[in-house]
């Protein structure tokens, strides 16, 4: 590692184009760590915040009206289109959850054959327009505390496909699963429309100044050969044209079983895994994952809290264990959920707290660094 | 000596500790960054937008929504009919923007059109104004205590003036609510007959919360011809809610930038706010002793260190004997776009709080 102190932006982008940190980047989510006086001390230490939200275009559908209503605490948002309506229905009031939400979905738009055509029209009604202002602002505000990432408007279509389903919804996976049985011709058509929109959206996403860019994910609502078979095969069209202009570009592989797409991740071409949360939470460690991608791959890593519960001693050991055993890896830990800072009981504040320092601590010691220095 | 922000900044409200001046800023007009931690190291402290502990719903309306180019129109359809309202979407971030929690999403709209621009938009307002029902939800002002710790203010939004609430259906345009109370006054004075009843509900619901400052009145108010309004419909209402919060032990501000002197001494005549809250600079005639939460507008900023400077020091003049909060809430740190504005500003900012003051940070 290099002697010189680094900001946590320069952290970030040294392990992300290829240089070396001088230290291992704590990069949570900026969402997850709560603004206040924790915040501070954290941010004091080096953390950096991390944007996961951004976005570089936006989307209007002309042809298309909602309305909602809203009965008690359900909310229920209807669109009309030229050859009919759909609707989504969504619980607010709720307490909030790891994603720092209070409402959950209920009833995705497509629950019938008869819902499919007014989401072809919504999507290829959809017009996007580049607005990258907020990517440059953000970069601004931050500085050097932190860094921007974009989220691009473009997906694989049969991954996306799932979202207009119900997403955390009871019956959306079933529902994603009968249509493909149930409804052949509509389910194609609707993975058209979808590819329809992601000709729309390159363009805009080559033309942005965004360079570090989240393109679908990893969910484990379908299987490692469907993956293969679906989902690999769009990213190889789609990913050099992108790295042909510069752009890094990775996923969001929140699923906790990775280690059945382990062969096929590197065959997609891209340049981190986010959201790769290691044993006992996931299936797979950092040391598995580099063994088998070398250092092509970087690895974001959100932290497995539940490793919190055993106490500061264990969060400090299992840090450095993972820093350890990749020492001239590209990684990055940080958060992509975070329960624990959700629940505001004295004892899991403590927990929290405790837990954060450690995690700042282990990466300290295990890079020679100085514990508790100013970014 | 250190203190936390919250501390310093009870310790102005409440006039206990000895500290008589502390610069704040609204977090949701703070961007994240590394400027703002620095600010926030100097002795900056925070406090929360107006937090609602409840939550609304309105049984029986219809909300819609349509967008063409950077305008979206809402709807509310009521049994009395239809209303609308028109906002310009992603305006540029010099005009309008604020940063919710996140602070990786950016909110940048103007209004266009207001709800009520004729006579027939009163009656659908009105019985979207009655169905609003609030339902006690203190979850989130119990989070933004978790989250935000000892590092901010959390401010509570009490009543706010019907009249202000009722100019700013109209757009606050002069013209709309002159036109309206010439064409139609008594629909316009059950217009601010539902406004004050609705905040009257609120009332309700704010019982019981533990908030460290309840906000009541508003920042909004015609210009000309409002007294006899605010004298019906606000003055119980504010009357009202500020012997409340002082039967409950709350601190409470009142603003007042938009109320006429009189009325303001008619109001700190019964339960004593904790602060006024007015904008600089402010007219003359306000009550001896009471502390004052000052807004600095935008330009108290662009102007430069040396002119931010100035202005902070003929502040702390004018205020002599007052205990003074001075707020960049307004000026403009969420609204630079470019470097070297931003660099200007904050170090204004940073001029006003070596000025004014701030909290007492530790070794950072």
């Amino acid at each position: 590692m290099m002697a010189a102190a680094m900001s946590p932006k320069e952290r970030i982008e040294a392990v992300l184009w290829g240089g070396r940190p001088d230290k291992v980047p704590f990069a949570p989510y900026i969402e997850m760590v709560p603004r206040g006086d924790f915040a501070r001390e954290l941010r004091n230490r080096g953390m950096a915040l991390w944007t996961f939200r951004t976005r570089i275009m936006r989307a209007i559908t002309p042809n298309c009206r909602a309305e909602t209503t809203i009965n008690g605490n359900l909310c229920t948002r209807y669109v009309h289109t030229p050859v009919g309506t759909v609707s989504t229905v969504v619980r607010t009031g709720l307490t909030r959850n790891a994603s720092r939400e209070r409402s959950v979905m209920e009833k995705g738009l497509i629950c019938s054959p008869e819902d499919f055509a007014p989401v072809i029209y919504m999507l290829d009604d959809e017009q996007l327009v580049l607005d990258d202002e907020n990517y440059w602002w953000t970069k601004m505000d931050l500085g050097q505390d932190g860094h921007v990432r974009v989220r691009a408007e473009l997906t694989p279509p049969y991954m996306a496909a799932f979202g207009y389903f119900g997403h955390g919804t009871n019956h959306g996976i079933e529902r994603f699963v009968y249509a493909q049985q149930d409804n052949p011709t509509e389910f194609q058509s609707l993975l058209e429309a979808i590819e329809r929109r992601n000709q729309r959206a390159l363009p805009l996403v080559l033309a942005s100044a965004a360079d570090v860019i989240c393109i679908g994910d990893i969910n484990g609502h379908y299987g490692p050969r469907t993956y293969r078979d679906r989902i690999v095969p769009w990213y190889q069209e789609y990913v050099p044209q992108l790295h042909a202009r510069g752009k890094l570009v990775y996923n969001h592989a929140h699923s906790s079983h990775l280690k059945g797409y382990l062969d096929y991740i590197p065959l997609t071409g891209l340049d981190m895994v986010d959201a790769f949360t290691p044993p006992p939470i996931g299936d797979l460690s950092v040391a598995e994952a580099r063994r088998a991608w070398g250092n092509d791959i970087a690895i974001a890593v959100n932290f497995p809290e539940s490793i919190f519960l055993e106490g500061r001693q264990a969060t400090y050991d299992y840090v450095r264990r993972i820093v350890e055993s990749d020492p001239n890896g590209r990684l990055i830990i940080g958060f992509t959920e975070m329960g624990i800072s959700m629940v505001s009981d004295p004892q899991t504040e403590a927990l929290f707290k405790e837990g954060m320092r450690a995690i700042m601590d282990a990466i300290d010691d295990a890079c020679g660094c100085p514990r508790g220095g100013v970014a | 000596m250190t203190n936390t922000p919250l501390e310093a900044i009870l310790s102005v409200l409440g006039g206990a500790g000895p500290q008589r001046a502390i610069t704040v800023a609204h977090a949701e007009n703070l961007p994240r960054g590394d400027c703002e931690r620095k600010l926030r190291n100097a002795g900056l402290a925070l406090v929360t937008p107006p937090l609602a502990v409840w939550r609304c719903e309105w049984p029986g309306v219809t909300f819609g929504c349509s967008e063409a180019g950077q305008v979206r129109t809402d709807t509310i359809s009521t049994a009395a009919g239809s209303i609308c309202a028109t906002t310009r979407t992603q305006v540029a971030r010099s005009i309008a923007c604020d940063l919710p929690y996140d602070a990786s999403v950016m909110r940048r709209e103007l209004e266009v059109e207001p709800w009520i621009k004729v006579v027939a938009d009163i009656a659908p307002a009105i019985d979207w104004i009655d169905a609003e029902v609030h339902l006690p939800d203190h979850e989130v002002y119990e989070h933004a205590r978790y989250d935000y710790g000892a590092d901010a203010l959390l401010v509570v939004r009490g009543p706010v003036s019907a009249t202000g609430a009722a100019f700013k259906l109209c757009g606050s345009r002069v013209e709309i609510w002159r036109e309206l109370w010439q064409e139609a006054a008594s629909s316009m004075s059950a217009l601010l007959s539902a406004l004050a009843q609705r905040e009257h509900r609120k009332l309700a619901v704010l019982a019981g919360c533990h908030a460290d400052l309840v906000l009541l009145g508003g920042d909004d108010t015609p210009p000309v011809g409002a007294d006899q309004t605010l004298r019906r419909y606000d003055l119980p209402l504010l009357q009202t809610a500020a012997q409340q919060c002082a039967r409950e032990g709350l601190l409470f501000g009142l603003e007042v930038a938009a109320l006429p002197s009189e009325l303001v001494s008619e109001l700190t005549h019964g339960a004593m706010p904790s602060v006024l809250v007015v904008s600089w600079p402010w007219a003359s005639g306000l009550p001896d002793g009471l502390p004052l939460w000052v807004k600095l507008p935008r330009e108290a900023l662009a102007q430069g260190s040396m002119q931010a400077q100035q202005l902070a020091g003929e502040l702390l003049r004018c205020t002599a004997g007052r205990r003074l909060v001075v707020d960049l809430d307004d000026a403009g740190l969420a609204r630079c776009t470019s470097p070297a504005e931003r660099e200007q500003l904050v170090t204004s900012a940073a001029a006003v709080l070596a000025a004014v003051g701030g909290f007492c940070a530790q070794d950072e």
